[in-house]
């Protein structure tokens, strides 16, 4: 759900950055950070106006320079897998301390003052 | 604070400072505006030519990107044929002192 979160989850596919410039990098994304800075290997980068194309085998790119990040539809049902993955893990725990809390709970005997 | 809650897995049309229209389902959002735009396509406008939709699949809008977000009527949507329509591209956000 989260921008980042996604981010995350998409590392070792092919993507496509557009700058703020106008430049484009379409590469393979090994890694990214709170910042969206990212890291790229295998890239081809082309200018703003589709000129000149260069292949670069790694790049950097700041967070601050990004205009967008494209990536095939098809990741959308990664990412999904992954939410509904979170949301089961998640239920399953709170079912369980629930269970947990009731069985250890404090047991009164009933007894009479003699 | 207003948030983008009511706009999560709806369609919707995003402005950018560069001057595009996205349109595409809004998977998510954070603080800062980034968006995660699913099916997500490029409208670009002429006045020469008809009106083109580019494919843009699963895209991550960066925040300081956004201009504005909004939802629309999917019948008048469907029912309009864009390839009929021309008109201005849209401006960016840079003003410039000279027209």
């Amino acid at each position: 759900m989260l921008p980042l979160y996604l981010l995350n989850s998409i590392k070792g596919e092919p993507i496509m950055v557009e700058l703020k410039r106008g430049d484009t990098m379409n590469g393979v994304l090994t890694n990214c950070d709170s910042w969206m800075n990212i890291t790229l290997k295998d890239v081809v980068v082309s200018d703003a106006h589709g000129e000149n194309f260069y292949k670069v085998k790694d790049i950097y790119i700041k967070g601050i320079h990004i205009k967008y990040i494209t990536m095939s539809n098809e990741l959308i049902d990664k990412f999904r897998e992954e939410q509904n993955r979170e949301k089961e893990h998640y239920h399953h725990h709170l079912n369980n301390n629930y269970n947990n809390n009731n069985n250890g709970g404090f047991q009164r005997r009933g007894g009479g003052y003699r | 604070m207003s948030t983008l809650k009511p706009f999560l897995n709806e369609k919707v049309k995003v402005l950018t400072a560069d001057g595009r229209l996205l349109l595409g389902v809004l998977e998510g959002f954070d603080r800062t505006t980034n968006l995660v735009l699913s099916s997500a396509k490029e409208r670009i406008f002429s006045i020469d030519e008809p009106t083109k939709d580019i494919s843009m699949g699963l895209c991550i809008v960066r925040g300081n990107e956004v201009v504005s977000i909004s939802d629309y009527d999917e019948q008048v949507e469907d029912s309009t044929d864009y390839s009929k329509i021309f008109a201005e591209k849209l401006k960016d956000t840079r003003n410039s002192l000279i027209d």
